[in-house]
């Protein structure tokens, strides 16, 4: 059965969102997204501002319905109505997915800021969402009115406002659609002279009407598809009529503000931009409005559903595009929504609402009067609705509770075995080895392996601090049975510290030569529980307390912390911290005021003496394989 | 009285002291790594940073403080804002997150600190809080500059002046003797003079960034809100009860085509007449 098989994808899509949910909201937006400074908003506000579009079906068809009181289209209203509240929740959602600091999603009420697009936004989404869940309500009491009398006050109230509140809620509507177009009247230098222009919140209010109609004709064809009920072949028709003028009215106004504004020129640029706007403009857009205009195209039922999800395709690309796609691309950098981007954005939000359609379409009479079963199709057996309670009958084994929780785990594992490593333990700095340097008396240094070397005169340094002497300067230390151990062999990582201390090693060398008991030697029973932190201390009162006295004399280097002295410091600090300070000392008695800056090591030079060495190592190559 | 920063790139060496003193007074933390650093060098740790361009020559980014801010002016809850003294200072305390500051920046100032958990944005607000409080007299880049290559104002007219004096006094030197930031989206608090175009380095991705001030495009549209919802609310309730009498009269008189389903009619239209 269609529904069950669909429910049930769909639970396991919403168990994988909502791991993604949960590592989002651990580590945050950083270390679960590929957005960046240069693509603050990524692909999500375009999906966003997709899903409110979405949702303008309820404002249109609510106007058609009670405003010009075209009788027919009165069995559309509530499933509009529906689609309008499913969408606004999408975007309500997905905003506290996406905001920073999603409990401060409340600070619009009090904080206000009448110069902001956003607050205007803010606003009407709340104020229209009340709206659309106070015209949805009568659906959910209507259904409880004799079992509660408060149900049958409320409803009596709300069929009292119903013509204020449907007023009220297409000028919030009007404003929100097109303000969703204003946010973007601000940024001119981000976004393509083909999609930026000075009056998009008109092309945005006129998308979503066209947007909305194009909806709530695909809905049709979900429900036809999904319980076989009938499609109300007449007014889709008209409204096919209707959509394709809408769409006309937003291309036209388009071109022709492409003209006024003199930017046509835009339109044959060969570009990532040029190319969005080609595709969505001709076969998403104009090819649908001309099949709409063939009589034959809308009378033909599956025709009429692909023209229709072509149009909602084509402006759910204008939303992304103009939100994402078309202010991405010229910045030259390259961004693709993560994984588990994706996951929440396209799994999480649009998955509950579909399932909220599912259950609300079940259980309550949003299609009023019921659309008969449609005869034609007669391949498999939709569920079937009990005359008594209003709700479908699930009749099937494996019930679907238990179906349905083993799909959502399921989804959920798989999503938990696949997240990445940052989503489970944050934006951490990946370890980035390094390498030791080249070269004899001068020795070049380029840790990080980035083409740039410091050159640093080895020799020279060893005879003005005076000789073989001065070797525990800036040595401090070396590994076991070892007498000149190279810096790199600790500070191994070039940016965090590293972890030097080989527990193994030591476990070995007090059992066999102490003749101890190793683990309490340094994890005393009354310390805790044994890790990292509760390590009696390996230089204060241990062990090594006369190493470090010993090393320390006359040397350059303070351990800064000596309970750390299980990690080295990061490569970069540890050079940088050798020299910087002695440096600055110099810079004094030398009477060179730079002489402690960054130019003195790192300088041009460094990067020819790269290109040399890389040379020098190719032709070595070249022999010894010539040689061989 | 409106504080203001003239930099000057010809005197810059690009000793990046400006942003060790920056690091330093706003306690910022080490630099970010990897992929949120952007090749401007600004991210959310750092709020000032030093561009080295093709020829030796380098130029510090900062906040311009413009006249009229965009960001201050799409901020919903107004985190945003620009004070009395010409600074443009945050509140994070405000904050939700929405980067739509980051967006609307006509120089792409607002960073994020995409490191952190629950991230704020991270922007140079001129030490205001600092010399508000009388423990500096000057922002901490200025004073750190050894070249006197950037340089503090108590009032941008005293800045405008500043530079004009150095472009009347070093003729050909300054690149095309323009001051970037004395016009530039309706004014910027922070000036710069240089000997290369500018607008390549710090300029915008679409066009030019033009002297209107950005927040204009939007108020255009804003301020024609209040006028859409009276008027939309207006021809709904009018032509509901228009057509509605229509009906009516109709009905009354028994003549003229009466909507077919008129007996049906469900719920809104009977809490309407009631």
């Amino acid at each position: 059965m269609r529904v069950r098989v669909v429910k049930t994808i769909l639970w396991a899509v919403v168990g994988a969102a909502l791991v993604a949910l949960a590592a989002r909201f651990a580590t945050g937006l950083g270390a679960t997204t590929n957005l960046s400074d240069v693509t603050p908003w990524g692909l999500w506000i375009g999906l966003k501002l997709a899903g409110v579009a979405f949702a303008a079906g309820g404002f249109t068809i609510a106007a058609v319905v009670y405003i010009f009181r075209l009788e027919p289209y009165h069995l559309l209203a509530r499933r509009a109505v529906l689609l309008g509240f499913l969408g606004y929740t999408f975007f309500v959602v997905s905003l506290i997915v996406d905001l920073g600091i999603p409990w401060n999603i409340w600070r619009p009420v009090v904080f206000w800021n009448l110069h902001s697009p956003l607050f205007e936004v803010a606003w009407c989404v709340m104020l229209y969402l009340t709206v659309l869940a106070l015209e949805f309500a009568p659906v959910v009491l209507e259904k409880h009115r004799e079992q509660s009398r408060l149900c049958d006050l409320c409803l009596g109230f709300l069929r009292r406002v119903a013509i204020p509140l449907v007023v009220f809620g297409i000028a919030l509507s009007v404003l929100h659609q097109s303000s969703l177009g204003t946010l973007f009247a601000i940024m001119p230098h981000r976004l393509h002279p083909l999609f930026y222009t000075p009056i998009i919140n008109v092309q945005f209010f006129v998308s979503c009407v066209a947007m909305g109609l194009a909806a709530v004709i695909v809905e049709s064809y979900i429900a036809n598809f999904l319980y076989r009920r009938k499609v109300n072949d007449r007014q889709l028709q008209h409204l096919g009529r209707f959509l394709a003028l809408v769409v006309w009215l937003f291309m036209a106004i388009r071109l022709v503000d492409l003209v006024v504004r003199g930017d046509v020129a835009y339109l044959i640029e060969r570009s990532w931009s040029g190319a969005l706007f080609w595709f969505e403009m001709v076969p998403l857009l104009l090819v649908p409005s001309l099949l709409l205009q063939w009589r034959r195209v809308r009378e033909n039922r599956t025709l009429l559903g692909l023209v229709a999800l072509a149009v909602v395709v084509g402006f759910v690309l204008n939303r992304v595009s103009v939100a994402g796609l078309a202010t991405i691309a010229p910045t030259g950098t390259t961004y693709f929504p993560s994984a588990l981007e994706l996951l929440m954005s396209l799994g999480l939000v649009p998955g509950i609402a579909v399932l909220m359609w599912m259950f609300l379409v079940e259980h309550y009479e949003v299609w009023q009067p019921e659309p008969e079963l449609d005869d034609r199709d007669t391949r498999f057996s939709p569920p079937e609705r009990d005359r008594v309670s209003g709700v479908f009958r699930d009749g099937s084994v494996l019930g679907g509770f238990k179906r349905y929780s083993l799909a959502f785990v399921f989804g959920a594992a798989v999503a938990f075995g696949l997240l990445p490593r940052a989503a489970l333990f944050g934006a951490s700095a990946v370890p980035e080895a390094v390498s030791r340097p080249r070269g004899r008396d001068v020795l070049l240094i380029d840790g990080d392996r980035a083409g740039e070397v410091v050159r640093f005169p080895h020799r020279k340094h060893e005879d003005k601090l005076g000789g073989e002497e001065s070797c525990r300067v800036c040595h401090h230390m070396a590994l076991p049975l070892d007498e000149d151990t190279p810096c790199w062999s600790c500070h191994r990582d070039m940016w965090s510290p590293t972890s030097i201390f080989d527990h193994d090693g030591h476990v070995r060398t007090i059992e066999e030569r102490e003749h101890r008991k190793p683990c309490v030697v340094c994890h005393p029973p009354q310390a805790g529980p044994r890790s990292a932190e509760t390590t009696v201390g390996c230089t204060a009162e241990g062990c090594h307390r006369h190493e470090l006295a010993i090393n320390r004399e006359g040397s350059r280097i303070e351990p800064e912390d000596p309970e750390r002295y299980r990690a080295a410091a990061g490569y970069m600090d540890a050079m940088h911290n050798l020299c910087i300070p002695c440096h600055k000392e110099r810079a004094a008695e030398l009477e060179r005021p730079h002489h402690g800056d960054c130019a003195t090591c790192h300088h041009e030079a460094g990067k020819v003496q790269m290109a040399i060495l890389a040379r020098q190592r190719q032709s070595h190559e070249l022999a010894t394989r010539g040689g061989g | 009285m409106s504080f203001a920063i003239l930099t000057d790139t010809t005197r810059c060496t690009g000793c990046e002291r400006c942003v060790d003193a920056c690091v330093e007074i706003n306690h910022l933390s080490s630099d970010m790594r990897y992929r949120w650093r952007e090749p401007d060098g600004l991210n959310g740790a750092r709020y000032t940073s030093v561009v080295h361009e093709p020829g030796d020559h380098y130029v510090r980014l900062q906040c311009r403080h413009c006249l009229e801010p965009a960001c201050a002016a799409v901020c919903p809850v107004g985190a945003l804002h620009k004070t009395a003294d010409g600074p443009v200072v945050y509140d994070r305390e405000i904050c939700m997150g929405c980067r739509y500051c980051m967006m609307a920046c006509p120089y792409e100032i607002p960073r994020y600190m995409w490191e952190k958990n629950f991230p704020y944005i991270s922007k140079c607000t001129m030490c205001y809080e600092a010399m508000r409080r009388g423990d500096i007299d000057q922002p901490a880049c200025t004073k750190a500059c050894p070249e006197e290559a950037t340089v503090f104002f108590t009032s941008r007219e005293e800045a405008l002046d500043e530079a004009r004096r150095r472009i009347a006094d070093n003729p050909g030197v300054y690149f095309s003797n323009r001051i970037w930031g004395e016009h530039q989206v309706g004014g910027t608090s922070v000036l710069y003079l240089s000997e290369v175009n500018l607008d390549d380095v710090f300029g915008p991705r679409y066009g030019s960034l033009g002297d209107e001030p950005y927040p204009h495009a939007t108020e255009r549209i804003l301020s024609t809100v209040p006028a859409t919802f009276v008027s939309a609310c207006a021809v709904m309730a009018g032509t509901y009860l228009f057509l509605r009498r229509r009906d009516r009269v109709m009905e009354e008189e028994g003549r003229g085509k009466v909507p077919p389903s008129s007996s049906q009619r469900s719920e809104p239209e009977d809490g309407g007449e009631a």
